[in-house]
């Protein structure tokens, strides 16, 4: 590992941007700010090994509904900053949608916000942005239960579909979806009436009835070519045609006779087809035929199925972030590409990491808890893992010590979640071989005794003993409305799921000191569309 | 006959104790007896106060006294008073069920349901009750309990889950903060210094699937009670006493922490070796001869519960206090 020079955050020249709005007291705008950081890196909605669904998603709800009443120009511009989660994404543009905008003189102008709604969409994996459409409607427990049917929300659909180069693919992959959407947008007659006109033949097509197609259809999509536009809706539709002319179309009505005619097609595509039209196929020739249009993700998902069908599925693992070859290793076990893999990663990310020093310590919590829930089995132990791997790369060179766990040669470089949290011996352990900084990866519960790594922490305060400890948090805890603190008010708090975006982890350590530069630090990270008047952040 | 507790946690030795708040666990730790599936059962209800239960696994298992099942149907929720044995693919109605859900109507679909156990003030009157009929004879047990805890909404009445929904927060942390540690299948839990419980599980399996029940209701409910009654910070864990203000002072003044926690736990170990229970007659048995397992109700002026034993050697226990 090369050794870097350390880089001091706090010394960077920043200007102040961002005024506390009147009446709001600092405390309030730094507990609003850091609980949303919390969960905007760390916030997946799902149960954890502490909280289940119901009340990680309440916690998240008042963390987005508190951001967006401070101030809603940050809250818009926070959701662009690199590391925040799909999840954050969803909900931030969910929220922004469902609100009205009032008054002017937000650092986000309307036009601003409106092109940032469009580039988080573009942003977000299709099944994420096409969850995100369809949950507009009002039905979709995960995302809020509120309906948006404004005119805005109406056209951002349909812009966003419509004008979609992958629309014939997603026709096929998620023609549901892209049917509720559409008819949420269009609304229930209209669409029936632009399934019934395109699912005429062209020639018995009406003047009166191309007008309305050139209305709500042809028009959000200028250049793409109007017969393929058409033929997109009408398959999504489910319009009355009995031939296609699009490749994938055509595929996926020829594969209803014979299945070998559907090759190319996604996988999910080819066994809704097989289980409807080719009950005796198996699993095999499934993924023999879908396998050459597989994702990164999809390859490593069917890895498993792969192998018990004798199938080869080649799976590339630099595609894949380092938590996910993580949480796959610990299924299928570490091969030397994926470790390879690993290292690359974590070398590119130590390179984002804003501080480097000679030597560092890093004491991976490997108890129980860390083990997730069992909808997030073994995330927040493949968070620590990458973080691990990250943290030791940005150092000449490194200690590392493990509290619970099994870590032995025969795992490799995998510790597998087991036993009671005991950190501060582990601590002082570290102490001892003098790094310039430790970072404790835990999900903040302790227990042997609970409270005794603060304990430490204080004593060593006290005695003079100045040592940097930075704890770093992969999982989200509602009834702290953020990240659990190991050591509140002596140690800072880094809420971390994404290794290679720290950035807003780090910021958010720096809250309790200086709040308005640290709103200001996290404005330049953002990435907001140009005001459309040149103005610029004021 | 006369059973000590050192019977019970014969063959097995203690973990590291955990401390979070008021509660610790001294984890028990030992060789797994696979004999017995953990207690993952079909229920159901047919009539208020009769609990239809099916063990659908290979092997016998043990329902732990005090068992509930509260569910999300439109169904009246219910405990046992005696823990169950039961034999490989067996079916049983148990009609000295309770309701806990006093002006709820309707019969639980059958169905694994998830379990929970009785807090412990509730499972003390539930086992004491254990032969009697009446599916409405815990009520004002719950009513008083709801009152004490100030978890009573609306009318009161007999209703666990206004105190289940009332803590529901405070009771996942217990689950969360009491980590599983390798070999464990038991456990004595102590709530501002006193021991409130043991309990032993026959294998790690079984006791994976009973220990969130135990600490989440059944132990939660006295964590929180003492809680309230000493402050939400009170904690039993005591500070590291620094007297070498250095670096190795500060291990020092942990490795010393360390070994009087390591005594401590001797301590309460040796103290509740000796804690002679009496016994009550069999309330369950299975099998024959020397394969024979025989459950008892045992207790003691500090803690009472149940047994099952395998001739001398204890292969479950689940003695708790009522009150701490």
């Amino acid at each position: 590992m090369d050794t870097m020079q350390t880089t001091e955050l706090s010394r960077k020249a920043v200007t102040p941007t961002w005024a506390t709005p009147v009446g709001v007291a600092d405390e309030r705008v730094r507990d609003v700010v850091r609980s949303f950081l919390d969960h905007a890196a760390t916030g997946l909605g799902r149960a954890t090994h502490y909280n289940d669904e119901g009340e990680v998603r309440a916690a998240e709800q008042r963390s987005h509904g508190d951001m967006l009443a401070l101030d809603r120009g940050l809250y818009a511009a926070f959701l662009t900053l690199p590391g925040v989660t799909d999840r954050t994404r969803q909900l931030g543009v969910r929220s922004l949608l469902m609100r009205p905008r009032m008054g002017t003189g937000s650092i986000v102008s309307a036009g601003q916000e409106l092109a940032l709604v469009d580039d988080l969409l573009h942003e977000l994996p299709a099944t994420r942005m096409l969850r995100l459409l369809v949950s507009l409607r009002g039905k979709d427990e995960s995302l809020g239960s509120g309906r948006v049917n404004t005119n805005r929300a109406r056209k951002l659909v349909l812009r966003t579909l419509l004008r979609a180069r992958s629309l014939d693919w997603w026709a096929v992959k998620y023609r549901d979806k892209l049917s509720t959407a559409l008819t949420h947008a269009w609304g229930v007659r209209k669409t029936g009436i632009l399934r019934s006109i395109l699912g005429k033949e062209p020639a018995r097509i009406g003047d009166k009835e191309h007008k309305i197609l050139r209305e709500e259809v042809d028009r959000w999509a200028p250049r793409a070519p109007v017969a393929w536009l058409r033929e997109c809706v009408a398959y999504i539709l489910g319009a009355e045609r009995t031939a296609w002319s699009i490749p994938v179309f055509y595929k996926a009505q020829a594969a209803k006779t014979d299945l070998a005619a559907g090759q190319g097609l996604p996988l999910e595509v080819l066994q809704g087809i097989a289980a409807t039209y080719h009950s005796k196929v198996g699993k095999a020739q499934l993924l023999e035929l879908s396998k050459g249009s597989m994702s990164a993700g999809q390859r490593m998902a069917v890895q498993r199925q792969a192998k018990d069908a004798g199938v080869d599925v080649e799976m590339d693992p630099t595609r894949l972030e380092a938590v996910k070859l993580y949480i796959y290793a610990f299924e299928m076990g570490m091969t030397s590409p994926i470790e390879r893999a690993l290292d690359d990663k974590a070398r590119k990310a130590a390179l984002q990491f804003p501080f480097h020093y000679e030597s560092v310590g890093v004491i991976v919590d490997g108890s129980a808890s860390m083990f997730g829930s069992t909808t997030q089995k073994l995330r927040p132990m493949a968070t620590a893992l990458a973080t691990r791997d990250m943290l030791l790369h940005t150092a000449g060179h490194g200690h590392v010590r493990y509290v619970g766990g099994v870590a032995n040669p025969d795992l490799g470089r995998l510790v597998r979640p087991q036993g009671e949290t005991n950190l501060a011996s582990a601590l002082l352990q570290m102490l001892r071989l003098r790094p310039d900084v430790i970072y404790v990866i835990s999900d903040g519960y302790e227990n042997a005794p609970a409270g005794r790594f603060a304990d430490v922490c204080a004593h060593l305060k006290r005695i003079g003993i100045r040592a940097p400890i930075v704890h770093i948090n992969p999982v989200v805890a509602a009834e702290t409305s953020g990240v659990r603190e190991l050591a509140p008010g002596l140690v800072p708090t880094l809420p971390m799921t994404k290794p290679d975006a720290s950035g807003i982890s780090l910021l958010r350590a720096m809250l309790d000191h200086e709040p308005k530069r640290v709103i200001d630090a996290l404005l330049r990270m953002t990435s907001l569309p140009p005001r459309a008047d040149r103005e610029v952040l004021r | 006959m006369r059973l000590t507790v050192e019977d019970i946690l014969r063959g097995t030795r203690t973990g590291r104790r955990q401390s979070v708040g008021v509660m610790e666990v001294i984890p028990l730790l030992g060789e797994d007896d696979e004999t017995f599936a953990p207690p993952h059962v079909e229920v159901g209800t047919s009539h208020y106060g009769t609990v239809d239960l099916r063990n659908d696994d290979d092997r016998p298992t043990i329902v732990p006294p005090g068992a509930g099942w509260v569910v999300r149907q439109a169904a009246q929720d219910h405990a046992i008073g005696s823990g169950k044995l039961m034999r490989a693919g067996q079916s049983v109605k148990i009609d000295t069920a309770r309701c806990i859900q006093q002006s709820q109507g309707g019969y639980i679909g059958r169905d694994k349901h998830p379990m929970v156990v009785l807090p412990a003030a509730l499972r003390g009157r539930a086992l004491a009750m254990r032969n009697e009929t009446g599916y409405d004879k815990l009520w004002p047990d719950i009513t008083r309990f709801n009152t004490r805890l100030g978890a009573s909404t609306g009318g009161g009445g007999g209703h666990l889950e206004y105190f289940l929904r009332h803590f529901a927060k405070q009771l996942d942390e217990f689950v969360a903060e009491f980590e599983l540690v390798p070999d464990q299948r038991g456990a004595i839990i102590l709530i501002g210094g006193r021991v409130v419980g043991v309990e032993l599980a026959p294998n790690q399996a079984f006791w994976r699937h009973v220990w969130e029940p135990l600490v989440r209701v059944c132990y939660g409910s006295l964590a929180i009670e003492v809680a309230r009654a000493l402050g939400e910070r009170a904690s039993v864990a005591r500070p590291l006493r620094v007297i070498d203000d250095r670096l190795e002072g500060l291990e020092a003044a942990l490795a010393e922490a360390t070994s009087r926690e390591r005594a401590d736990v001797e301590a309460v170990v040796r103290r509740l070796a000796g804690l002679v229970l009496s016994q009550g007659a069999v309330d369950d048995q299975l099998g024959r001869w020397r394969a024979r397992i025989v459950l008892t109700t045992v207790a003691s002026p500090e803690l009472a519960g149940q047994v099952a034993r395998r001739g001398d050697e204890v292969r479950y226990a689940s003695l708790c206090a009522a009150g701490a």
